[in-house]
């Protein structure tokens, strides 16, 4: 609305400065009128915030940025390529909105050592991380962290479960110190 | 009379509870409760602090606690994860693996935070540090291709690989008297407690259990406190170091893990 209302005052302006009126050949309308409901106007409603304070279009289920897990194979630390995309969409919303920090939560499945497994989580958040600095992301937008067995997602004792506990999660915050973690 | 204290974390209902109890399970108190997870508790060898590693701010966070007081500090922050303490057996440092240079390495550190410095200098990960009398310090490593235990001077240096048969050795502890290391070794899919003299490098399978977890030696060297699972749950179980004792500590209802024998007390 700025931008439209700069050009019409810049016109009274010149108007009521000059010595010899100029008829105005645009109609005259009063500058009040142009931020009215004209036609040729597409509303556009900027992005809400959710009950965290982050914009919804992290949040929204419609939105491919709701989508915050990579999953990864047995003994893997990987990122595999069909999970190529989203990082990609996140590493590009982190460059458009350099404010924005994140936090990259690594997990393992429940067998084995809890310490060794809290290292092994963090492999998987390295190599998110990595993957999100090399598409632009900046260093001090990120930290990478391991939760390691201690967080599972599904709590079952069998491979199903595992697979969905071999996982990295992408946690944001605004600006303003409000979101996920 | 001397007697021993354990620590070991429980999960009740969402909540993890680090308590405190004689060495039999009996008269557990509650030293912290938080909603998220405590793994990792260490006992200062004056029996008076433990250090642990909590999620509260979602991530791992190392913390030094003393029991009669209830006050906290906290030892290691750093960006990234800061987990796996190990105390120095004159109480002074800890050992503890950080994460913040990009993959988890060993460190160590004053008890009060202070005094930071680099114990190992490797491309892959190495975790679970703890000191031995005799001025090394025992971690895991899997900079040989797969987990296995290794030591290296308490100061840094050069390490030495300490188990070579499978393909996971784990959790390394040092006993008190210096003679024997137990460890946590997968053999054909099990996680199964094992003790090796570290004069003859013998190994011998203490457990014939499928889920040990956590070793912790009493302080007279002789049992091993272990983390193992009866029934989906978790309870604690104590182990003569020649494996021919084994007792189950009937500590109070709950998911039970994370033990650590606590030093003599008077």
């Amino acid at each position: 609305m700025k931008k439209l209302l700069i050009p019409a005052l810049l016109s009274a302006l010149i108007i009521g400065c000059s010595s010899t009126p100029i008829p105005d050949e645009t109609g005259g309308a009063p500058v009040e009128s142009r931020s009215g409901s004209g036609s040729g106007v597409a509303p556009v409603v900027a992005g809400g915030l959710d009950s965290r304070g982050l914009p919804n279009e992290l949040t929204d289920p419609k939105s491919v940025l709701s989508k915050r897990s990579v999953y990864f194979d047995l003994d893997s630390y990987e990122v595999k390529d069909e999970y190529k995309d989203l990082v990609a969409a996140h590493a590009k919303y982190l460059v458009n909105n350099r404010a924005f920090k994140m936090l990259i939560q690594g997990n393992t499945d429940e067998r084995g050592s809890r310490e060794y497994n809290l290292a092994l989580g963090q492999k998987r958040a390295e190599a998110i991380k990595r993957s999100l600095t090399l598409l632009g992301a900046k260093e001090d937008q990120l930290e990478s962290v391991s939760l390691g067995e201690e967080k599972p997602k599904d709590a079952g004792h069998d491979e199903a479960a595992w697979s969905q506990n071999r996982r990295g999660d992408m946690l944001y915050k605004a600006a303003d110190g409000r979101g996920e973690f | 009379m001397f007697s021993t204290r354990i620590a070991y974390v429980v999960k009740s209902r969402g909540q993890f509870l680090l308590q405190i109890a004689d060495s039999d399970g009996q008269g557990a108190a509650t030293a912290l409760t938080s909603s998220e997870p405590i793994i990792s508790p260490v006992w200062s060898p004056d029996g008076g602090r433990l250090a642990y590693v909590s999620f509260e701010k979602k991530k791992p966070v190392i913390y030094v606690h003393s029991i009669s007081s209830g006050q906290r500090t906290i030892v290691a922050n750093f960006k990234g994860s800061n987990s796996a303490p190990g105390w120095s057996t004159d109480g002074r440092r800890l050992a503890i693996v950080l994460s913040k240079d990009g993959h988890s390495q060993i460190y160590s550190v004053n008890a009060d935070g202070s005094g930071l410095q680099r114990v190992t200098q490797s491309a892959g990960i190495d975790t679970e540090p703890r000191y031995s009398v005799d001025g090394n310090i025992y971690f895991t490593s899997d900079r040989g291709g797969s987990p296995q235990i290794y030591r290296v001077s308490a100061t840094g240096g050069d390490a030495q690989r300490v188990t070579f048969e499978g393909s996971y050795n784990v959790s390394p502890r040092p006993s008190p008297d210096g003679k024997t290391l137990a460890f946590i070794t997968r053999r054909e899919g099990r996680f199964q407690l094992a003790a090796m003299d570290l004069a003859s490098r013998q190994v011998q399978v203490l457990s014939d259990s499928n889920k040990d977890e956590s070793p912790s030696f009493a302080p007279n060297s002789r049992m091993i406190l272990i983390a193992t699972e009866m029934g989906g749950r978790g309870v604690l179980s104590a182990v003569s170091s020649d494996g021919r004792i084994k007792q189950r500590l009937s500590v109070a209802a709950g998911d039970v893990r994370e033990p650590a024998w606590g030093p003599f007390f008077q």
